[in-house]
């Protein structure tokens, strides 16, 4: 199963034909394709996956994912990877 | 965030941009996040071509390998699209990919992300197009990059371009 991490909407924005919002994850804030949840709007929590809102979560779920997401550390290369990749990839849900 | 940094991001993922939102179902669950560090290769002259990366960020190096050095022949940066070949079967690569830096990509198991398109014409169709466009942007590239060196090299040779 795809990693999948959770976020919340902070904004939204139209892009040529795609539903784009700006996602926070932790500290972190990353642009992320709405397309998959036309209903989700700012406030709402969603799952992420490559770059793409695939679901829609309660806060309660969302909290909870993130924090599975420090007690369940990934292999040493993994986390390596997400060292190198920066912040925003820290807070993945789940090794690949 | 500025339109301008969502439109970047939005240009990233134009190989995908064309897809409808039953398309994107079937498609993003064979994609996956792959990160490599600086120097690292995400593969070989002559592997067998697997994966179709799209780069999201960092730049890759695309290399031939000459004896047991490599030559730099193009950099490709986020926004393309490299190991193309991963779709047509039994295809190997033509270099060697080498992260410049560190290198964030989303990937497709070629074999996967095919027969996807097998089962699905329409998305395969509008998928093969957004590729193609891609491969067109490198080709242009290589060209002017020829002709970079070729200008290069004339102005040092005493024989000169024709007209």
């Amino acid at each position: 199963m795809p990693a999948e991490l959770p976020g919340k909407i902070l904004e939204i924005q139209v892009v040529r034909n795609n539903r784009l919002g700006l996602v926070e994850f932790g500290d972190t804030r990353r642009p992320i394709f709405l397309d998959l949840v036309p209903d989700a709007k700012v406030g709402d929590y969603v799952t992420v996956h490559v770059g793409f809102a695939t679901g829609r979560i309660s806060e309660a779920e969302a909290l909870k994912d993130s924090a599975e997401a420090y007690e369940e550390p990934g292999t040493a290369e993994h986390d390596l990877q997400l060292e190198e990749a920066g912040p925003a990839m820290r807070r993945r849900v789940k090794p690949r | 965030m500025v339109p301008d940094e969502m439109i970047e991001f939005a240009r990233i993922y134009r190989v995908l941009s064309e897809l409808d939102p039953e398309q994107l179902k079937k498609v993003l669950p064979l994609a996956q996040e792959s990160h490599y560090r600086r120097g690292e290769l995400l593969f070989r002259e002559g592997d067998r071509s697997t994966h179709l990366h799209l780069i999201v960020s960092g730049d890759v190096s695309l290399e031939l390998m000459a004896g047991d050095h490599s030559i730099s022949v193009q950099t490709a940066h986020p926004g393309e699209a490299i190991g193309w070949s991963a779709l047509t079967p039994g295809s190997r690569t033509h270099f060697q990919a080498r992260a410049l830096a560190p290198v964030q990509t989303v990937s497709f198991a070629g074999d996967r992300l095919r027969e996807a398109c097998d089962r699905d014409p329409a998305m395969g169709y509008a998928l093969t197009k957004q590729l193609l466009a891609l491969v067109t942007d490198r080709l242009d590239a290589a060209r002017l990059q020829l002709v970079d060196a070729y200008l290069t090299r004339t102005s040092e040779s005493p024989l000169q371009p024709s007209r």
